[in-house]
């Protein structure tokens, strides 16, 4: 199928009649790259496949009224973060715990949770991660692992590029002392 | 007086407090950049470490994008509106059919109702009619008790609705982090 250009794709979801091949052609660009980066955030498939389909949910609903001043995929992975963070508030309701302890429930799934593999440098990382605070874990996924620049993932955040540097810069440091620690 | 015999003073001498250095074009805004490209070392040196630990299940994507059409087109599709289903029309026909049937045998016959009324005196007209009134009253008392009523389930069930946000405050979590 002949892959759509961002604005066309958008011009003919909003025409009903290529409304349906507009839409599947978003979810197939978008939804391993959307999948991962919630995964990373809520570690369990489960809650991961929640959240993912709770996206796409949100992006069906919402997209007619994007308003096109920033990039689709940085828009969708507002959404995404947006939605992963919450099902992160969820996760501390569901177990009766504080916020800061999300990261224990979290580094329990990693060690005892279902579908988690990887060698143990690669473990190690991740819990490394889990003990940063929440905003440098996830400056540090969309810049390590997604490989996103900073002017994105500012405008995905809302937060400046300086802090954002400031925040990867810090959270290195800290992993790079923990790697070494253990 | 010459150059040589001149005295010297440090304070509030803005000649002297100039800075003589000079750094490279542009050297500040790189310098971020490269410490943090020096911290990166050990992180940089792996690509191991970029792999992730998790897995999905098999065909997981191939099923993930069949669920999410499934819930955006597909349950938009699904929606028929409640005047265009079969059983919303059928229903309409046969309440209009017995509507019209009502009316037909209900509805007293006009030359019979002249008739009866000459045979009925005038005080009993009136005081059918009085009765008549006193009772429309009474509907309208009615209908207005009614209404408190609707008003007292609305302002408890919107009660409940102000409990259940303040409790539950991911059900207005909507762009709490974000402005979509």
């Amino acid at each position: 199928m002949e892959v759509l250009e961002e604005k066309d794709l958008l011009r003919e979801f909003k025409e009903p009649s290529t409304k349906e091949r507009a839409f599947r052609e978003l979810v197939a660009a978008y939804q391993e790259r959307i999948y991962w980066h919630v995964r990373k955030i809520v570690i369990s498939h489960d809650d991961a496949d929640d959240v993912t389909q709770e996206v796409f949910i949100k992006i069906y609903k919402h997209l007619d009224d994007f308003r096109e001043d920033s990039q689709l995929f940085t828009w969708i992975y507002r959404i995404a973060t947006n939605e992963a963070l919450n099902q992160l508030k969820k996760i501390k309701r569901r177990t009766s715990v504080s916020i800061d302890d999300v990261h224990g429930e979290l580094d329990n799934h990693l060690t005892h949770g279902g579908l988690i593999s990887g060698d143990e440098i690669q473990m190690k990382l991740q819990k490394s991660l889990l003990k940063l605070p929440e905003k440098q874990r996830l400056v540090f996924n969309m810049k390590y692992f997604d490989d996103l620049k900073y002017d994105e993932i500012a405008e995905i955040t809302g937060t400046s590029v300086g802090a954002l540097k400031a925040s990867f810069h810090l959270a290195v440091k800290k992993i790079e002392q923990d790697l070494n620690n253990d | 007086m010459s150059e040589k015999g001149k005295h010297i003073k440090l304070e509030d001498n803005s000649e002297l407090s100039k800075n003589i250095f000079d750094v490279p074009e542009g050297y500040f805004n790189s310098l971020q950049s490269r410490l943090i490209e020096n911290s990166e070392s050990l992180l940089q040196q792996s690509d191991e470490l970029k792999k992730l630990p998790f897995e999905v299940p098999t065909n997981y994507f191939d099923e993930l994008t069949d669920s999410i059409m499934d819930k955006t087109i597909g349950a938009e599709t699904k929606v028929i509106p409640i005047t265009h289903q079969l059983w919303f029309r059928v229903t309409a026909a046969a309440a209009s059919l017995v509507l019209v049937a009502s009316f037909y045998f209900l509805l007293p016959n006009q030359a019979e109702a002249d008739h009866s009324l000459t045979d009925i005196s005038n005080d009993t007209i009136i005081e059918y009619l009085n009765a008549q009134q006193h009772s429309n009253e009474n509907i309208f008392d009615g209908l207005d008790s009614l209404d408190l009523i609707l008003d007292d389930i609305i302002a408890e069930e919107l009660n409940v609705f102000a409990d259940v946000l303040s409790t539950n405050t991911e059900l207005n979590y909507d762009f709490e982090y974000f402005d979509y």
